[in-house]
Parts: structure tokens; sequence; C-alpha cells
């Protein structure tokens, strides 16, 4: 994941009912196939593929649908090729992580998401893509801590900076 | 169910692509002609913001009401 | 000075002060504007639009025509605010509008007096058009700008708005419009499924019209009832309620737009709601008689001077008239009778029931049936009426006498509220027991209860409300719970018989806050304007804040009779959103100012930034335009960045592309079918021009593709097509071929590419790369290699755009600035500098390369001299539509050089290309230019552009004319490649 955002802010940045962080992982890869590829991503990473709209997890490795036959690793591992029908391409700098979390988590998103995130209808490691003011997010639901709910922003990198920017002002006015 | 602002209007699903040695008139009319329905249309839109994927819809263009979706080589069971 | 304070109403302790014109007055919390200024005893508080007639309260909602106010100064100046609406705060500045120097002494009111003096009227309907004629030369100089200055209503701000707007996706199962008994009795049931609710309420507070009712313990049972509904809905966590909210607008696919005012941190919310099911529990409005001077400040609606009465605890008069045409308004003369004010009612039917009569009798309360007010009098407000007798066939009157009055609370009827039922489309057809009109068929989804549908009786529209309720949650898999009932029910039956316009003459009021008059209805129907559609912009009725709540069905009922036609035919105006003023900001939100669009940005923004570069917006994109050393002007830069790279080295940030990895083993058997060339057989580690074109036959977009392996491929697009051809890449996979076992994605963000160009650029990345070969042996033009720089990645094209030997260095975005750096410093011994796009285009244009200023979407590969390049072995996207003999016509401009005669004079892209400098350059439009530059190998102005059977016409001199500013330059036609005809540069 991109570091980028580490250069532009002082993370985190806690608000009353929220707080804004960033993280990063070392690599990330796009697993794709023109047929099924469930048995190839087994056989590289050991993990089942998601469902469509799931993410799963295996030690720090995790896997995230990102549509048809299409999955995105986030792993350690600096050095994977292609193999036998599984086309594996690197993606590492194209996202930022933004982690929102606390009791109005769920408030902020609510100004530029337009995605229904309610407990029902987006539970812990659901992923669904879409956008917040026309900027591209990829949006996974964490575990909660201590009961507050925690989202996990990808967005592309060039748009990181304008989009924390947007993020830290609305959470500013958040009651 | 997603808001319409994560797609984008793609094309009339109804045409018919010509044979690649048709005559031109048949090309000319697949790139430019198309029915103007009140009514059931069959469209294409595209998930731009969301999986990218490109999907076929069945909307009341009077009603904006959307009847069917579902993948470009699928077909609703309901007659049109 | 009639009204003022009788007792608290529901009221708070707590006083604030509050100013209006300057002056200090006191209100109390839940005092709104209007309520306040009437305790303070302001009678006048504006003047009316067109006539500058004396205007106070009329209402005490939405629905207000009278008291509008303008808040607040400077920046924050709010003009047209509804009094009824706006709850006064600590300080808050209110001023009158339309008067000067006050409400009470209104030196523009020369227009009431003149329009009183002549016959008929010199301001009625449409007078603009048929008035200020002559002399025709003084409508420009004098008469408009002079009806300009007159017109509108108050004024706005000149300053940015300050204030922060939040723009909300709010999601539930059940939106309730309407916090009156029924939409309190809807959500409280459907909160009991556990399913999520929202409750839509305009004012501050729930209740609707039970706020009309007295809190005291007396009558206090219903009360007892609404606020344990509002304690029971606000504990609830699966409800939330939003007052002060006003539903706007309804949408397909149940989607609501609704607008809060908070003034807190944010100022005001815009919620796009996504509903499962729609409540419109929205009420009704009560309408006025229509009689002259109907619109004097202390006529009023006599359901709002109930409310002001019983709510805020204001007399709104101590000699009180009730004027109506069925029951409601009784109630007001009851209650105002209970504290002691002197009543008379008049009722416009002969024989209202028996019941009333009796309470009249019981109270004191003087009656008198068959009667009407024929008019109101008083300098400013009211001080005595007009009162006659109605013949029973309603065309004459007799016996009129005058009483004293400073309270003339009128009661013609009541409209649904039914807006939002409508915006579907669905038009609303009149009914007759109701005198109003109603949506026949609601859209799917969407229930109308209560008032909204015309049941006025309190157990009746709670009834249609738990019903509503039911369906709802029953559609929705769940089970809404039961309710307890108020404890006594509401009569809403109104017994009513319409009395549309008192049949007298004077300025009888239809539309009080647009100044419209019967007499206007009356005249827009002699002139011939016979739909409601154009009886509404002639007259301009309805067309105010108040979007014609009380005018509508007056006027409607007043056209019928005239045209001799039922209600029904006449029909009623469209509803359209939004159905109340919606300030500009909450639709924009927090995009304003630098955050009007997102940026993006490059992985070496920040070093552009620290190296003084001036950007110019690409898109979203901020791309360097220059970077100016100190007192360059722009065109100083450019010529010299353009000039270095010729000479030694430059280095370009090219980010930009768009960046496409196409994998799959039918991946080329796929780019043979998308691209006009052939791509299945580029060599491993090579690299390819490609030009892509549209289904229709014309060039798309150009590129280049880069094999990494057998079944990989790295493409790019130009910057503008980037997500286009991302897009229509997939559109082909999956609707065309998808027997094609290909993938395609966007790695546009992952890699960071710069371009190294110039006869220096081989020895500096020699420099700074020791590990990669750079010799022409080991990276040819066209080719490709990989290798590594401190453990970083990089990817090497060996390809120019600029026409001297260069290279596309990729590599992880993350290390983009690293390397860039690196480079810099390895280059700093070859003189390197930094180019932006001012040059690049310089460079292109020098050496002859098409880009999006040829490719605009009308030309075809043989008018970019590139028909060579296409494939005879293989079919291509575009390849039928492109043997269409009008593409295929050699009269077709085909692309050229142009160079200026005289070397200094610039040449303007989009001039007209012509034989003859003395003929009407688009009459006789040979051809364009499409770009333009300086250039410094030439050391002269050049252009390309596009010339009738241009390829034959080279030392022809022709004429590149602006007519626009009127300038005619003199061009020799060149070929399009200026420098470098024979790329024995790229290929050194």
């Amino acid at each position: 994941m991109s570091s980028v955002l580490y250069e532009h802010f002082q993370l985190p940045q806690i608000f009353t009912a929220v707080q804004l962080d960033v993280t990063t992982t070392p690599a990330m890869w796009q697993l794709e196939g023109y047929t099924n590829i469930d048995h190839q991503v087994q056989a590289l990473v050991g993990m089942t593929v998601p469902d469509r709209g799931r993410v799963t997890k295996l030690g720090t490795e995790r896997l995230v649908w990102f549509g048809r036959d299409r999955y995105f690793l986030t792993t350690q591992r600096q050095d994977l090729h292609d193999s036998d029908g599984l086309y594996v391409t690197n993606q590492t700098y194209s996202r930022a992580q933004i982690l929102i979390e606390g009791e109005a988590a769920r408030s902020l998103l609510a100004r530029g998401l337009p995605i229904d995130v309610a407990d029902a209808a987006f539970a812990v490691s659901d992923v669904k893509h879409s956008h917040i003011n026309h900027i591209g997010v990829t949006v996974i639901r964490n575990h909660d801590n201590a009961g507050s709910p925690i989202f996990e922003l990808w967005v592309m990198r060039g748009f990181a900076k304008s989009l924390m920017d947007f993020l830290l002002r609305s959470a500013a006015t958040l009651c | 169910m997603r808001e319409h602002t994560e797609f984008t209007y793609g094309e009339d699903a109804n045409r018919q692509k010509p044979e690649i040695d048709a005559p031109i008139e048949d090309w000319n009319t697949y790139i430019y002609e198309r029915d103007n329905v009140a009514g059931y249309h069959m469209e294409y839109w595209h998930h731009a913001f969301g999986c990218r994927a490109w999907i076929k819809v069945k909307r009341d263009t009077q009603t904006h009401a959307i009847l069917w979706v579902g993948l470009p080589q699928e077909n609703p069971e309901i007659a049109l | 000075m009639s009204a003022y304070r009788i007792g608290n109403g529901r009221l708070g302790e707590a006083e604030f002060i509050f100013t209006f014109d300057g002056h200090k007055m006191t209100a109390r919390a839940g005092d709104t504007v209007a309520s306040a200024l009437l305790a303070n005893g302001v009678e006048v508080i504006g003047r009316s639009f067109k006539y500058h007639r004396p205007r106070g309260v009329t209402s005490s909602g939405p629905e207000e025509t009278g008291a509008l106010v303008t808040l607040g100064s400077g920046a924050r100046l709010e003009p047209n605010v509804r009094a009824t609406m706006e709850p006064v705060s600590e300080g808050l500045e209110v001023f009158s509008q339309n008067c000067w120097p006050t409400p009470t002494f209104d030196l523009w009111s020369v227009n009431s007096l003149v329009s009183g003096l002549l016959p008929g009227s010199l301001l009625s309907a449409g007078f603009y058009y048929k008035s200020f004629m002559w002399p025709a030369a003084f409508w420009h100089r004098l008469y408009e700008p002079a009806i300009r200055r007159a017109a509108g209503m108050a004024k706005p701000p000149r300053e940015a708005d300050p204030d922060l707007y939040d723009r909300i996706n709010s999601f539930c199962d059940i939106a309730v419009v309407g916090g009156g008994a029924a939409g309190l009795s809807a959500a409280l049931s459907s909160a009991q499924s556990g399913l999520r609710v929202i409750l839509f309420e305009e004012n501050s507070d729930l209740g609707g019209q039970l706020l009309n009712e007295p809190p005291d313990a007396i009558n206090g049972d219903l009360e007892q009832w609404r606020k344990s509904a509002v304690v029971s809905l606000m504990a609830a966590p699966n409800v939330t309620i939003l007052t002060r909210t006003i539903c706007w607008g309804c949408f397909d696919g149940n989607t609501l737009a609704a607008h809060e005012c908070i003034d807190g941190k944010v100022r005001q919310n815009y919620h796009k709601v996504h509903a499962g099911k729609i409540i419109i529990a929205a009420g009704a409005i009560e309408r006025p008689m229509v009689f002259a001077n109907n619109d004097k400040p202390g006529v009023m609606l006599a359901a709002s001077a109930r409310r002001m009465l019983n709510h805020y605890g204001i007399a709104a008069g101590h000699t009180l008239v009730v004027f109506t045409n069925n029951n409601s308004a009784y109630q007001t003369a009851f209650d105002y009778r209970a504290h002691g004010i002197s009543t008379l009612v008049v009722d416009s039917r002969c024989k209202p029931p028996a019941k009333l009569v009796a309470a009249c009798a019981k109270q004191g309360i003087q009656l008198q049936t068959g009667g009407v007010v024929i008019q109101a009098r008083g300098w400013h407000g009211v001080r005595k009426v007009v009162l006659a007798d109605l013949s029973s066939d309603g065309k004459s009157m007799t016996r009129k006498r005058v009483v004293a009055c400073d309270l003339l609370a009128h009661s013609g009827g009541w409209t649904p509220q039914v807006q939002m039922a409508a915006h579907g489309g669905m038009v609303p057809i009149y009914n007759q027991k109701i005198t109003a009109f109603l949506v026949d068929k609601l859209p799917n989804d969407t229930w109308s209860v209560g008032a909204a549908e015309g049941e006025n009786s309190l157990y009746a529209g709670i009834q249609q409300a738990l019903t509503a309720a039911r369906l709802a949650c029953d559609e929705l898999g769940q089970t809404a719970g039961e309710i307890v009932l108020p404890p006594r029910d509401l009569d809403g039956e109104l017994n009513i018989e319409p009395l549309w316009r008192v049949p007298a003459a004077g300025k009888q009021m239809v539309d009080i806050q647009h100044d419209v008059t019967t007499d206007d209805i009356m005249q827009a129907h002699l002139e011939g304007y016979v739909s409601v559609e154009h009886l509404k912009r002639y007259t301009t009725l309805g067309m105010a804040n108040d979007q014609g709540r009380t005018a509508n069905v007056n006027a409607l009922a007043i056209m019928a009779q005239c045209r001799n036609q039922t209600i029904q035919d006449t029909g009623t105006t469209r509803f359209r959103p939004p159905i109340a003023p919606v300030t500009m900001g909450a639709f924009v939100g927090r995009a304003v100012g630098e955050y009007f669009q997102p940026v993006r940005r490059t992985p070496m923004q920040a070093w552009h930034e620290r190296f003084g570069a001036v950007f110019v917006n690409v898109g979203l994109y901020r791309r360097p335009q220059y970077y100016p050393r100190v007192g360059e002007t722009l065109d100083d830069a450019y010529k010299r960045e353009t000039t270095h790279v010729r000479q030694k080295v430059g280095i370009c940030d090219i980010t930009f592309l768009g960046k496409i990895e196409v994998v799959g083993p039918d991946a080329a058997v796929f780019l043979d079918r998308i691209y006009i060339n052939m791509l299945s057989t580029l060599p491993v580690n090579k690299a390819r021009y490609g030009i892509m074109l549209r289904e229709d036959g014309f060039v798309y977009d150009d590129g280049t593709t880069t094999r990494l392996a057998e079944d990989r491929y790295f493409m790019t697009t130009t910057t503008a097509k980037a997500s286009s051809v991302l897009a229509h890449l997939e559109r082909c996979l999956e609707i065309e071929w998808p027997e094609l076992k290909v993938r395609v994605s966007s790695v546009s963000e992952h890699w960071a590419a710069m371009s190294v160009a110039g006869p220096a650029s081989r020895n500096t990345l020699q420099n700074a790369f020791e590990d990669i070969d750079f010799a022409s042996e080991a990276l040819p033009f066209m080719g490709v290699v990989h290798g590594q720089y401190k453990n970083i990645i990089l990817r090497i094209l060996r390809i120019s755009f600029s026409g001297e030997i260069a290279y596309e260095i990729y590599v992880g975005a993350d290390h983009g600035e690293t390397i860039w750096e690196r480079i810099m410093e390895a280059g700093a011994k070859f003189n390197i500098i930094p180019y932006g796009l001012e040059s690049l285009g310089a460079l292109r244009i020098e050496k002859g390369h098409v880009t999006g200023s040829e490719l605009d979407g009308r030309v075809t590969l043989g008018d970019v001299n590139l028909e060579a390049m296409a494939s005879r072995k293989k079919w291509f996207v575009g390849q039928n539509l492109m043997q269409r003999p009008g593409l295929k016509n050699p009269n077709r401009p085909r692309l050229v050089g142009l160079r200026s005669v005289d070397p200094k004079v610039p040449i303007a892209t989009g001039s007209i290309l012509v034989t003859d400098a003395n003929t009407e350059a688009r009459a006789n439009s040979e051809g364009w230019v499409s770009s333009m530059t300086y250039s410094p190998e030439l050391d002269s102005f050049i252009a390309l552009g596009f010339l009738c059977n241009g390829l034959n016409r080279y030392g022809e001199v022709i004429y590149a004319a602006y007519p626009v500013k009127r300038r005619i330059v003199a061009v020799e036609v060149v070929s399009n490649h200026f420098v470098d005809r024979q790329n024995q540069r790229v290929k050194g």
C-alpha cells in the first residue's frame, strides 16, 4: 500500500466520536483469471477465495473480492508471479488505506458515501466498491473495536490527499 | 440495490451485430439506428464506480422502473 | 398595535433579545419571528411585491404570504425568509423588505396610489408586455433598467456564503413525511416492527394541527398524547426524528430529498434519503376567502390565528370577526371567545350545522349566516370590515353594513398537500366532496394519509396512517405494532359550501405574495389564456415562496367560473421539486472554492511544487505547464525548455497517461481486434505505437503498447481517454466477445512515469542507473528493459514523443520522487532541466505527432495520413464503417504543417484556412488549424492543421483567418514533420 498519506498528514487525527488513521501493507497484488480461479488462488495463498462482496483472512494476509474472478491480496510477500491461468499484477502503490473508527464512523461516511453502512446492511468482512464525491473507494468493514465499528477505505493514490482532506473537514464538524 | 451515481449508461442492448463481411448498409444500421421505445427497454449499464461489471438492464423508459438486471449474456425469463 | 401576548402557550421561559429594523424586542424560547413580532405589537412587517401594500402575518406556517423578512447582514444576509418558519435566537437581526424608509411609511407605495386612481390597473398582469413601448429607444436605456431596479423582492447578499453545509446519504426502511397526528401514529406503529424509520417534520415542534389545540390542563388530554408520542419516538433506537426538515422532492427509486436547518457548526444539511417505503402525512393548508383587501395586516387564516393563541400565547386582535364557508373556523371563534375576546362569525352558508349554531349561542358569539365580508378597511391594518347578506344564488348582496374589527380570521376550505405524491408525474384529480385535488394513483411503495389525503378527522386520519404502516411493514417482511389512540376524536367534517370569491369589486387578492388579484385572473381569461399553466406564468400566480399553497385552488376555481367549465376540467398545474426554497449552499455541500472538485496528484507533485512549477488543470490532474526561472513569462519558459531538450536533456512527468494491463491467453487476439495495426506480432520486450478506432470508423485514441510476456501487455492511453478506453475494453470483452480469455485492469495509479528526452538522455540515465545497460544494442528504439536501482524495480521503454532520443521510465509510485531526484542528480552534469506540458506540446508539434487536438473525434486515419498503418490482414473495430464513401473522399481535409510566412507572427489555433484572403472565411473554408507553437528549431511560428488536398499543396501560401479577432495570417503549406523527418535522432 502507498505511504503517500504520511507525507501530508499528522496521524492519527482524533475527534470527539471518530478518529482517522492510515495504515500500509508491504505489498498488494491483483489476482485474476478468465475462469474460476479458486484452485490456483488456494495453491498460492492457502486461503479460500471470498464470496462476492466479502473478505477472507489468514494471518496477516487478506483476500478482497474485486469483481468477477478478481481478488486483491494484501501480503508481506514481494515476489509473486503469473502461474497456471492465474494472472498476478502488482498494485502495491495504487491505493492508500484509511481507517475510520468510532461511534460516529457511520455518520462520517454518510457524508459522502452513497452506500448503506448500517450494521445490518454492511457486515464485518463485507467489501463494497463505490465512490465518495466521485473519488472511487473500496470500503471494507473490519472487526469492531470495543463496540465501535472500524471501516477501512482504499482510495487511489492520486486522490488520497484530496479524500483525506474531505474526511477530516467533515469529521471536524460532526456533533 | 446501488445508487445511480455509481453507474454510467452504456448502450442499447437490442442491436444485432452483422457478420463481418455483411454489406456496409447493415453496419450503418447497427451503428446509427435505434428504436426510441416508450416502454420496456433493454440496455447495458456499466458499474464504473463499483465492481466495473457491465450489466444488462430492462428499464421502463416512461416510469424509470427497473424491471430486471442480469449479466450481458443472460435474458429475463418474462416475455418482453 | 392590535396583537398582544395573552398567555404562555407551549413556549419556554427563556427570553431572547432580537432586533427588527434596528429596534430591540424580546421573544420567548419557541417563538418564531412572526409570533415574536406580533407579541411586540408590530402590525406592518413589510410591503407587497408589486403594489407595496402593507403586509403583516397571514398564517403560522410555510404558507406564509405576508410576513417576509430579511435576516442578518453582510455575507450572511438572507432575504425572503418566511417569518413564520424562522425560530428566534439571541441577537437575531430581522429587517423589513420592499419598503423605504419604514414599513409603515413607504414612499414606494405610490404604486398603490396610482393603481388606485386610474381605471383598471397600470401594473396588472403582463403590464410590461403592453406598456413602456414608446419611444422604442427608451426601453433599452430607461424603462427596462428602471423596471429591473424596482422589480424583485428584497436584495441578495453580494459576498460568498461563509457557512458550511453537508450532503448526507440517509437510509431507512420507512420514511414518514410529516409529524402531525397521522405521521406520529405511522412512525409509532412502524417503529415497533424494528425497521428503520425516519420522521420528517417541517416545524421545530412535532404535532401538526395538534399544536392548534390548547396545551393546558383542562383540554390537555390531546397534549398528553402528543407529548408521550414524541417521547416514545425519541427513545426508540431505530427511529430518527428530523425537525426543521422539509422533504422537498420525491424521486425515482423511492428517493427523497430533504432540507434540514441546524444552525450549528454546519448550517444546513441536504439529505438524500433512500427509503424502502414512503408514508406521506404532509397535512393540509387552509385557504383564504377572496374579498377586497383580504391581504391587509390583521387578516389571518383562521386555524393560524388559533395556533397563535394556543401555541404561542398571542391574541392576534381585540375584536375578532371569523369569515368562513366551512366548520373548521368555528374552533377559532370558540377559543378566542373563551379568552373574553369579542367575536362575530360570518358564515356564507345559509344553514351551518345546528351544533355549531348552538355552541355560538351558548358562548355569546354573534353569528351571521348567509353573510359575507365584502371588504376589509383600515389605513395600515384592518380596523373595520364591510359585511353583507349574500343572495341564495350567490350573485348579489344586500344590507351592507360596517363593523369594527382588528382581526379577521378567514377560512375558505382546506387544501391537502399533494406535492410530494404528485412528483412522480401522477396528475391530481379534483375531489368534489373536499373541494380540493388529490393524487388518484400513488406511485409504488407510497401511501398518503390523514389531512394530506383529505381526511380531516383525527381518528380517521390516524386509522389511515396505521393501515399504511401495517402494509408498509408487511411488504418489508415485518409486523407493525399497535398504538394508544388519543383520548378523544376531533371531528374534521367541513360541510363546506365553496364560495370561490365574494362577488364584489375591489382588489381581491388571490396570490397574496405576488399581488395577483381576481381581476388579473379574469384578464388572463379575456386575453385568451386557456391553460392553467399559462394562467400561472402570465399572472405569476403560484410562483412565489409559498408556491401557491394558499392561492392555487381558489385561482383554478375562479378560472373555471370564467371559462364556464368544471374545476375538474380546468385541472391544476404540475408540481415540481423543490416544493419550498432550498439554499444553494446545501446542494453544493463542501464542494466550494478550492474543494470544488477532487484533485488528483502525481507522485512527483511535491517536487514540482518545490521547484516552482506553474500548474494547469487537465481534468482532475494538476499538471506542470512550465517551470519559470525568475522573471520568465510562459512564452519565455516554454521556448527555453523546448530548446534545451533539443540541445541537451530534459525530464517530464508523464504519470498522467492511462496505463492498462491486458492479460490472458487471448490477449494478443483481443488487441488485434482493438487496434488497427498488428499487436499479436509484437515480440516480448518490445513496444509499438497503436491507434484504435471507434465503431463508426473515426479515430478514437492512440498510445504505446508494450509486450511483457506472451500473454501480458502493458498499454498506455492518452490522459483524457484513460477511463473511456478502459470502459471500452471492458465492454468489448463482456458484451461482444465474452468467449475471449482476457482480463483488463487499470494500473495507472501503481506506476509513476517520467520521460527523459534529448541528446544527453542516454548518458544521463546511464549515469543514474549503473546496473542497467542503455547502449543501443541492449535497449534499441521501441525496446523495453527491466532493471533495478537500489532494489527499486524500473521498467524502461525507449520511445520518443519529442523527436529526440528519449526514454520513458516507469517505477512504483511511492518511489517516483526518489527516481526523479536520482535522474536530476545524475543529469546535473549534462544540464538536465524539468520541462512541462507547454514545452511537451511544442516538441511534438515540431515533430508532427498528432494528439487530442487533431484526434478530436471527427477525423479518420486518412485525415491524419496514417491509413497505411491499418492492417489488411485482420478485422478490427471500426474497419467496416471506415470504408464509407464519405470517409474515403479524397477531398477531405488532410493533415499538413503550416509555417508562418512572417516567422514572428503567431497562427491562432482554430483559424479557418482559405486560399483567398479577401473572401469570407467560413463560406470558403478549406480546413482549419488544430495546434500551434513557436518552433525554436525553425525560429518561426508553426502549426498543424487540416487542408483540402493538403498533401499536393506543399509550398503554396494560403491564409489562416480568425474572424473573431479580425486577424488573417499568411502561411506556407509544408509537411507536418518539421524536424528530423528521417527520424535519425530517435534511432541514434
